[in-house]
């Protein structure tokens, strides 16, 4: 399951959404959608449980969800922002 | 995912790159101030790894920040230890990312060999004499028997040296009759800057015993800035008054508390805090690195907002001012947002 690294954090502060890299001190901007992807990778949250909770909360036809979820976490593993604590 | 930039979260109209931090390296005093905050007197030798780790934490943060640094460098008594202190300032100055270095001291342990030291660093800005009074009875019954002329003859040999020296000047109840007498006592000394900035009152017994009264401190600001006026008219020397509440005197001094946007105080050990005012320890930058304390501490994101149920929140002179977070913390139950309890409007 989906685990934010150890040097990483995310945060939002009133209209914004925000991925630190506290290693680097590199701040990404990041939009709701991604915020909360980040925020249910805890390690307990399957991606499918991520993917519904999603298209609950959004509004959004689960087949969206689930390509910007892929598309996203694609680049969060490449970066090691996230991994997997299956492996 | 662009690079955000942590400076949307200023509400400072006019948004610079400096940053300030205060750096306390070593906790070791030779004086025992009645008011001061340092409690730990041990005179421990300098750890050198620990300045070294301090020291590139910091450099890389303005490096990714894009800041420029403005550092103090402070102890406890930073010529207490002048190996630690001539290190530190080697090590700043050969990094692009730090403009200036001040360093703020007693003024009692300032010799000639020291002068010579300093004159060889061109980053030194300035050097900042504790000055608790106008006279030796003021001075010397806060800061002890025979500081008084110490720090006066190293304010002097300074500033013969040519070296920028300021005075500051800690008000409080005790010495509240000097203040309005210290523009005229820096006016004499050919001082580059005078600072008369307010105690933090940390305690109750501290309140009891240093607190001023709102009313009473109008009359004591308005009093320095007059004689301020006065005696530096045909001199260099500057009265600083870049701290809230100034701008209750004239409308263009004072300036918004800078903690979370663009200043941190490191203690010796690591430790950071919002201010020196403020004891609330928020991470440490050699166990957590500056980056993640900066980036998650709740203290720092409480301070960076404006919280609209504040007083200070609706004034209008809260571009200017916003009140002193410590002050208001201390005095008003640990509130950071409430109005600053000095504030006379
Ligand atoms: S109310 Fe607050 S912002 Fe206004 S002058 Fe007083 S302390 Fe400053
Ligand atoms: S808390 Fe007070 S002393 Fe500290 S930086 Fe803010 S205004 Fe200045």
């Amino acid at each position: 399951m989906l685990m934010l690294s150890s040097t990483v954090s995310i945060k939002h502060e009133e209209e914004n959404y925000m991925l630190f890299d506290n290693s680097n001190g590199n701040i990404y901007k990041i939009n709701e959608v991604s915020h909360k992807i980040l925020s249910l990778c805890d390690g307990e949250n399957s991606n499918e449980n991520i993917i519904l909770s999603l298209t609950n909360e959004f509004d959004v036809a689960k087949a969206d969800v689930k390509k910007d979820f892929n598309d996203l976490i694609k680049i969060l593993l490449n970066k090691q922002y996230i991994y997997d604590n299956d492996n | 995912m662009g690079l955000y930039n942590m400076d949307s979260y200023n509400n400072k109209k006019h948004i610079n790159n400096d940053f300030y931090a205060q750096w306390h390296f070593i906790d070791s005093c030779n004086l025992r101030c009645i008011h001061c905050y340092q409690d730990d007197y041990d005179y421990k030798d300098i750890d050198f790894d620990i300045l070294n780790s301090i020291f590139f934490e910091l450099d890389a943060a303005m490096s990714k920040w894009k800041m420029k640094c403005f550092i103090s460098l402070s102890g406890g008594e930073p010529f207490l230890k002048p190996e630690g202190l001539f290190y530190l300032i080697d090590l700043i100055e050969q990094s692009d990312n730090f403009k200036n270095i001040a360093i703020l001291t007693n003024g009692t342990l300032i010799n000639n060999d020291t002068i010579i030291k300093l004159k060889k660093h061109k980053k030194i800005s300035e050097i900042q004499v504790s000055l608790d009074g106008h006279n030796e009875e003021t001075h010397d019954k806060i800061r002890g028997a025979g500081t008084f002329l110490k720090a006066i003859e190293s304010i002097k040999r300074l500033k013969n040296a040519g070296i920028k020296t300021s005075i500051m000047f800690t008000l409080h109840d005790k010495n509240k009759d000097s203040a309005a007498n210290m523009p005229k006592l820096a006016a004499s000394l050919n001082i580059d800057m005078l600072t008369v900035e307010r105690m933090t009152t940390m305690t109750k017994t501290e309140e009891q015993d240093f607190f001023i009264e709102a009313s009473e401190l109008k009359t004591i600001y308005s009093n320095v800035y007059n004689e301020a006026k006065k005696e530096f008219s045909n001199k260099d020397t500057e009265l600083s008054t870049s701290r809230p509440l100034w701008n209750l005197i004239d409308e263009n001094l004072g300036g918004y508390c800078p903690v979370g946007f663009s200043s941190i105080c490191i203690l010796h050990d690591g430790t950071l805090l919002p201010c020196r005012r403020l004891y609330l320890p928020i991470g440490n930058i050699l166990t957590d690195g500056l980056f993640k304390v900066w980036y998650n501490s709740d203290i720092l994101w409480q301070m960076r907002k404006k919280n609209d149920k504040s007083e200070c929140f609706v004034c209008s002179h809260s571009e200017r001012c916003g009140g002193c977070k410590a002050i208001s913390y201390y005095h008003n139950n640990q509130d950071l947002s409430s109005k600053d309890p000095q504030c006379w409007i």
